[in-house]
């Protein structure tokens, strides 16, 4: 035990002493006046003994009625369209990755023939060396004689000599670092080296796909954007009009020595709690939502890209999002009332 | 010793205090209190008794003169610096000001949660003292649901639980009855007696008559000191 503790013991012993005789504050005078200091010290143990209730309220109240339940609806439906949009965001990402991964490693190039044999050999003897001399090809292959006709036989049947007609020779080419690989570049210098030759075109499609996407992706991250900000004026306005609503409490709590800090952390604590729950609510509610699109968008899907795979760690992030929205909202409201406070008393 | 028991616990030099535009409520008031000090605060109804105390509680800054409290000058010392002073002043309210929405324990244990004591010994001090008050059966009622009295006895918890060095009582005598006041006052004698610095407001003067303490008298904005206590 420290000196200033025996101090404060002493001296609380000393008070208790000469205020116990007074009687100074006796509720009705009779009850328990006549109680001796062993019995009260008996009580008191006793009284610590029992627990106290477990529904502490808040110093700084939020109240519930319209403003909350605003505050509530919206951080809901704000965590609801940010899962929603992220999800869709994923999905086309994976999609679009699927297909991607698998067309990127190599690419086809299809040489029409000339009308002279000859040429069209030297053409097509051009072309392959111009492109195994081109940066990042690994290897090109002719597709045999064999190989065409197995491709085009469903369409013209068994019995046909190809050398008869007049069919394009088709290249497959192997590439590196196909992610970054450059089609428009090799297509115009492709080129000048022979008419004849053009890309198959599913990557140059591809890579406009892709371009459309990352403009999808723009105008999600922008609905995101006006969300939060939504969210957040909400927040602060919530945050000025209760702080206003309890002028007397805060005054009270300052003339006990809070800290605007001290009367913020007690607010925060409140409302991020709140969000954090209101969140959970948005974002359960938009798993059948996502599962809906989903399903509705295999569809479109079928065909063209692999399936969208919405995978555990997407979920995670979209479950994610109340905690996100909820820290959010902690930031916005500390920064309100802490900036509100110092212009009150 | 150390010095801080030298220097008054409360001064003011040519303090005025105006509200917005209006004419000054307190004009050129000059006083300083020694630790230790009880003084009644007395004039009439709207004299200025509670704006006085109110600078006194840094809830106000004067709009003219110094003053200092515990040694620094409140028109100098930043806002956190100002939470930290008022954890050493006791107040007791004309209107109690209780936090209604909360117990009566959250009442008292809320300067002591301030302070950010660890619960364990918050609950240990406050059971202590509403068993002293004579509140224990109601510590876990809603402030709003007690009698006046009752709220008279927690707002005066709240103001010493935490030992306040200075103890400001606005009219606390004004709302109870005569029995209930001496009791107070009794009280009162004896904090001071154990080293806090005491201002109790008052126009009673019969409770002036009863207690031989030095007066300030509030009229027309201005400060006047009686030492001399027989008038009455
Ligand atoms: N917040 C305020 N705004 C404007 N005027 C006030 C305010 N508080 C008090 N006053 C005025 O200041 C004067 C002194 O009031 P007050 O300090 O409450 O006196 P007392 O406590 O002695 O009755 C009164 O004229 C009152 O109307
Ligand atoms: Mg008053």
């Amino acid at each position: 035990m420290t000196v200033t503790e025996m101090d404060e013991i002493k001296q609380a012993k000393a008070l208790e002493n000469k205020l116990a005789p007074t009687n100074a504050l006796r509720r009705n005078g009779n009850s328990v006046s006549k109680a001796t200091a062993k019995q009260r010290a008996a009580r008191i143990r006793e009284l610590r003994r029992q627990k106290a209730p477990a529904d502490k309220n808040q110093e700084l109240p939020i109240d519930e009625g319209y403003s909350k339940t605003f505050l509530r609806v919206t951080v809901a439906v704000s965590v609801f369209l940010f899962a929603i949009t992220l999800a869709g965001v994923l999905g086309i990402n994976s999609m679009f990755e699927n297909s991607r991964n698998q067309v990127v490693s190599n690419f086809t190039v299809q040489v029409l023939p000339l009308p002279n044999a000859q040429n069209s050999r030297e053409d097509l003897l051009n072309i392959v060396n111009f492109l195994e001399k081109y940066p990042d090809v690994e290897q090109v292959t002719v597709l045999s004689d064999a190989e065409l006709r197995a491709l085009l036989q469903p369409w013209l049947g068994a019995n046909v000599d190809i050398e008869m007609l007049p069919i394009p020779k088709l290249l497959d080419v192997k590439i590196r670092n196909g992610r970054n690989f450059d089609y428009r570049e090799l297509t115009v210098r492709l080129s000048e080296i022979s008419a004849q030759a053009s890309i198959n075109d599913h990557n140059l499609w591809l890579s406009r796909l892709l371009k459309f996407i990352n403009s999808l992706k723009m105008l999600a991250v922008t609905i995101l954007i006006l969300v939060a900000g939504g969210c957040v004026a909400s927040i602060v306005y919530a945050a000025k009009t209760g702080l206003n609503v309890h002028r007397d409490i805060i005054s009270i709590l300052h003339t006990m020595g809070a800290t605007d800090e001290y009367i913020a952390i007690n607010y925060v604590k409140q409302i991020s709690q709140m969000s954090a729950v209101a969140g959970i609510v948005g974002a359960i509610l938009s798993v059948p939502a996502i599962l809906i699109i989903a399903h509705m968008a295999q569809g479109i899907e079928a065909g063209i890209f692999n399936s969208a795979t919405f995978g555990m760690e997407d979920w995670v992030f979209i479950l994610l999002l109340p905690f996100v929205s909820a820290t959010l909202v902690a930031l916005t409201a500390y920064l309100t009332v802490v900036k509100t406070l110092r212009h009150m008393v | 010793m150390d010095t801080e028991q030298f220097e008054p616990i409360v001064e003011m030099k040519n303090v005025a205090l105006a509200y917005g535009d209006n004419p000054e409520v307190l004009k050129n008031i000059n006083f300083s209190f020694r630790r230790g000090s009880i003084h009644f605060l007395t004039g009439k109804s709207g004299a200025g008794k509670t704006s006085l105390l109110s600078m006194l509680y840094l809830a106000q800054k004067p709009t003219d003169g110094t003053l200092k409290v515990f040694g620094n000058n409140v028109a100098l010392t930043d806002r956190d610096t100002l939470a930290f002073l008022r954890r050493r002043i006791g107040v007791v309210f004309q209107d109690f000001r209780l936090l209604e929405h909360l117990s009566v324990f959250d009442n008292v244990a809320l300067p002591l949660r301030i302070r950010g004591m660890k619960e364990k010994e918050i609950r240990q001090r406050v059971i202590e003292l509403l068993a002293w008050v004579e509140l224990s059966h109601n510590m876990y009622v809603k402030s709003s649901e007690i009698s006046g009295g009752e709220k008279q006895r927690v707002a005066i918890a709240r103001a010493v639980i935490n030992r306040p060095e200075l103890l400001l009582a606005d009219e606390p005598t004004g709302n109870v009855d005569s029995e209930i006041a001496l009791k107070l006052m009794k009280l009162f004698a004896e904090l001071n007696r154990l080293g806090t610095t005491v201002v109790i407001a008052t126009h009673s003067n019969e409770l002036m008559r009863r207690y031989n303490y030095p007066r300030l008298v509030l009229a027309d904005g201005n400060l006047s000191y009686l030492k001399d206590t027989s008038v009455g």
